[in-house]
């Protein structure tokens, strides 16, 4: 035996496995390095697309068989969580009607900054809204991504908004980050890398930015003290950043609710819990935003 | 390159052998990798999502020894990133790699002939990757919620045993005996 894994021949093929095994193993970590360095258009995002691409049609056929087993999948699991459902329904209700009477006022204070351009909440003017499916989710518990069967044929394009039907309507859900011509992918705002500038109407306006803290939940900082964040109030997106720079995203889409306000005694800002109004992990449709004016563009460019 | 093949407890006379099967390893990996990306993860179950390619580089790892379940690891875990809208690429080819390697350590093993060793190993072998996988996560500044990565790392674990049983079972059947491959020569040809 020790002779064996002495002889020449034992000594080539050792070095040889060794070879082989240790040149994937550089391979894997020289991808890596490199994937996390360039930007989402660089050759080996080009080349995660181009494969996404193959494997659409694929997709496309399993997601439509698969989605009359789903649909049974989430109807009984919405029998489980039914009567806690219904209690929610019923506080959000006693919420969303006192936010009427907040609702009318705002809705005049919006139709006047309608009229200054690039401040009004004009995303379904500025975007064309390209319904998509969903057809495959990310292959990792770690990852909320998924692909839809819309790609830059459709005028959808990286930094395109996603949203999709919410609790209260159509609420954001996340952003293009790889576009192909006939599928692109669709990182949902619990992404841990996400941050979004966003604005409190009822606060007086305050602007914040919202990041993911936990699966389904979201929390923005840099709120001052003062400003009167209370539970219940929508998060909208502001349209711009921190220094005034413009965002991906277009002003006043709904985000969540505000579910908690925080705040230490020597803190200058308060720390707010929100709340989304879409759970991304429960959809089989969404709706990208194709932008279709100069200032949507202009955003989509945005670094 | 010659490649021949050979039992790894069975010194013998070396003998040159075509590919036992070779092509059946890159089919097995290849269907894997496209039920991965398209089927799995439409059975979400708690957050986890059954791993198909982990069974099968344990499959194949112990079949075929440590250098085919090494390179059909890094192959199927790099298709996987490629395929699937995972913010990385190379985590999961370096992760399976591994699996595949270690693996095909136990190639040829005689514990290894029931069904049960191999069922755990997949179980092990699955949750060694998505532990590496959590750890990739941190060392890149995502935040991850403990109790999260515990749930959906269980809720894996577990789906992914319910399926190691039948899917190496397949393997075996595909592939027959273990054999160790071996770059330029081995002993033996089981």
């Amino acid at each position: 035996m020790s002779n064996q894994s002495h002889s020449p021949l034992a000594q080539r093929r050792i070095l040889a496995r060794r070879l082989i095994v240790g040149g994937l193993v550089v391979l894997c970590l020289i991808v890596l390095s490199i994937y996390g360095r360039e930007s989402s258009s660089g050759p080996l995002h080009g080349l995660q697309s181009g494969a996404g691409t193959l494997v659409t049609p694929i997709q496309d056929g399993v997601s439509r068989a698969v989605q009359p087993v789903r649909n049974a999948w989430d109807w009984a699991k919405s029998l489980v969580s039914a009567r806690d459902r219904a209690a929610q329904l019923a506080k959000e209700n006693q919420q969303l009607k006192a936010q009427v009477v907040q609702g009318q006022f705002n809705s005049e204070e919006n139709q006047r900054l309608t009229q200054i351009p690039g401040l009004g909440n004009a995303w379904n003017v500025d975007y064309n809204q390209v319904p998509a499916d969903i057809i495959g989710w990310s292959a990792s518990p770690y990852y909320d991504e998924a692909r839809i069967d819309k790609g830059t044929s459709n005028g959808v394009i990286v930094n395109s908004p996603v949203i999709a039907a919410g609790t209260a309507g159509p609420a954001l859900v996340g952003v293009i980050t790889q576009a192909g011509p006939i599928s692109s992918t669709v990182a949902f705002l619990s992404q841990p890398q996400t941050s979004v500038g966003v604005t409190i109407t009822n606060a007086n306006s305050a602007f914040g930015i919202l990041q993911p803290t936990a699966p389904g939940a979201y929390e923005i900082t840099g709120i001052p003290v003062g400003k009167p964040v209370a539970n219940g109030d929508i998060v909208y997106t502001a349209g711009f950043r921190l220094f005034g720079q413009l965002s991906i995203f277009p002003r006043g889409i709904p985000i969540g609710l505000v579910e908690g306000v925080g705040h230490r005694a020597t803190d200058v800002n308060q720390t707010v819990q929100v709340d989304p109004f879409v759970d991304p992990n429960s959809l089989a449709y969404v709706v990208a935003l194709a932008p279709k004016s100069a200032l949507a563009k202009q955003r989509a460019t945005t670094p | 390159m010659i490649i021949s093949v050979g039992s790894s407890n069975a010194p013998a006379a070396a003998a040159i052998v075509r590919g036992p099967r070779m092509w059946m390893v890159a089919l097995m990996v290849l269907a894997a990798v496209v039920v991965q990306v398209s089927l799995m993860p439409f059975i979400d179950v708690a957050d986890g999502i059954p791993d198909v390619l982990v069974c099968v580089i344990v499959a194949v790892g112990m079949l075929r020894g440590p250098l085919v379940g090494a390179v059909a690891g890094a192959a199927g875990g790099l298709l996987v990133e490629l395929t699937s809208p995972i913010g990385t690429l190379g985590v999961l080819g370096l992760l399976y790699l591994v699996v595949g390697w270690g693996a095909g350590r136990l190639c040829g093993r005689d514990e290894m002939r029931g069904l049960l060793p191999p069922v755990v190993l997949c179980v092990i072998a699955e949750a060694g990757v998505l532990i590496g996988e959590a750890f990739v996560q941190l060392m890149l500044s995502r935040p991850l919620d403990f109790g999260d990565v515990v749930r959906s790392l269980l809720a894996s674990v577990i789906l992914t045993g319910l399926i190691a049983a039948p899917v190496v079972a397949l393997a075996r059947r595909a592939l027959g005996a273990p054999r160790v491959i071996e770059p330029f020569l081995v002993s033996g040809d089981g």
